[in-house]
């Protein structure tokens, strides 16, 4: 059995090997299946094809793009909406800072550090003045305490 | 052997390839043309069991190209590189497990019809009977040995083609085919004496 299982596998490889020169009647049947096999071309059910294929890329075009989008605003949404809000918060410091309404709290400082002016502090102002009178004031002032 | 059809024009082929690539996606129209028969007949060879879906995977095939075509890296023609990808579809499509049995509908069949907008099914190949005595004759070999067998005698691909499509040296395509083909004789000689 095993002999001739053994001489078979030879004489189809012995076969096999001659096919493309002169084959076996054998050899010659089953490239005519082949042959049988080798339909043409079809225009017409390539061009249906790509009809169809057609319509699927565009369709999945559609949805890459929406995904793209989707996926960026997922991806940094939050981090692109923080940094948009520093620089908000940066441009409105800028412009507070440097721009016309910038004298507005100094001033205002100013005027709120006059009223809440501790008593010995008052008392500096005519040390450092200038004036004579309000340097007599002060001594009989502090003379009285 | 003759081909089929003449072989594809590689400079045609990247010069619509990189249009693709730039974002013209009526661009892969002529690709698909150009190599649609030739994907036909490979899928119909080798999904065995599965080969009346033949018409859908060929559709899954070049969509699968389209999306990997910027990945596509040009160091191969196209036609290698579509094959290659329509050779593993192929295999993974005919390892599934096998379709169910549906019972024949016609009404279904008409409402399908329609939703295809008219379209019908491609023509019915040639000598049926002859191509179904194939498929049970193929069926005989393994997948590697029905693929090498398919590309050769039905696609009639050199040697060099197919060893670049499967990544093996054309000596080794040759070897293979070899063995294929006495498997073949093989499987042809015990269906003979089988059936007298």
């Amino acid at each position: 059995m095993i002999i001739k299982r053994w001489s078979e596998w030879r004489a189809s490889l012995r076969r096999a090997g001659e096919w493309e020169g002169a084959p076996d009647p054998g050899v010659r049947r089953l490239k005519a299946l082949f042959a049988a096999a080798r339909t043409p071309d079809n225009p017409r059910a390539d061009a249906q094809l790509w009809r169809r294929l057609r319509a699927q890329i565009r369709s999945i075009d559609r949805k890459e793009v929406a995904a793209s989008l989707n996926g960026a605003i997922a991806s940094f949404g939050f981090r692109f909406a923080g940094a948009a809000a520093c620089a908000l918060a940066l441009a409105i410091g800028l412009a507070w800072s440097q721009g016309p309404l910038s004298e507005g709290p100094a001033a205002t400082g100013a005027q709120l550090a006059s009223f809440v002016e501790a008593p010995e502090e008052a008392l500096n102002g005519p040390l450092q003045a200038r004036s004579g009178d309000d340097l007599l004031q002060f001594i009989a002032y502090a003379s009285n305490r | 052997m003759g081909l089929v059809s003449p072989p594809p024009e590689a400079q045609d082929d990247s010069a619509w390839v990189a249009r693709c690539k730039g974002g013209d996606p009526d661009a892969f129209e002529p690709l698909v043309l150009r190599h649609a028969g030739r994907v036909r007949r490979l899928a119909w060879g080798l999904l065995g069991e599965r080969r009346e879906e033949a018409e859908d995977v060929v559709q899954e095939i070049f969509l699968k190209a389209y999306l990997a075509l910027p990945r596509f890296r040009e160091d191969a023609r196209f036609s290698t590189w579509l094959y290659r990808i329509a050779v593993n579809h192929c295999r993974d499509v005919a390892r599934r497990a096998p379709p169910p049995h549906v019972e024949f509908d016609e009404a279904r069949v008409e409402s399908l019809a329609d939703e295809r907008g008219g379209e019908s099914e491609p023509e019915v190949p040639l000598n049926p009977g002859r191509r179904e005595e194939l498929h049970r004759l193929l069926g005989e070999l393994s997948e590697r040995q029905r693929r090498i067998l398919v590309m050769r005698e039905i696609e009639g691909l050199s040697y060099e083609e197919i060893g670049g499509i499967l990544r093996i040296p054309p000596g080794t395509v040759r070897s293979r085919l070899n063995r294929a083909r006495a498997g073949l004789l093989r499987a042809a000689g015990r269906r003979k004496e089988g059936g007298s």
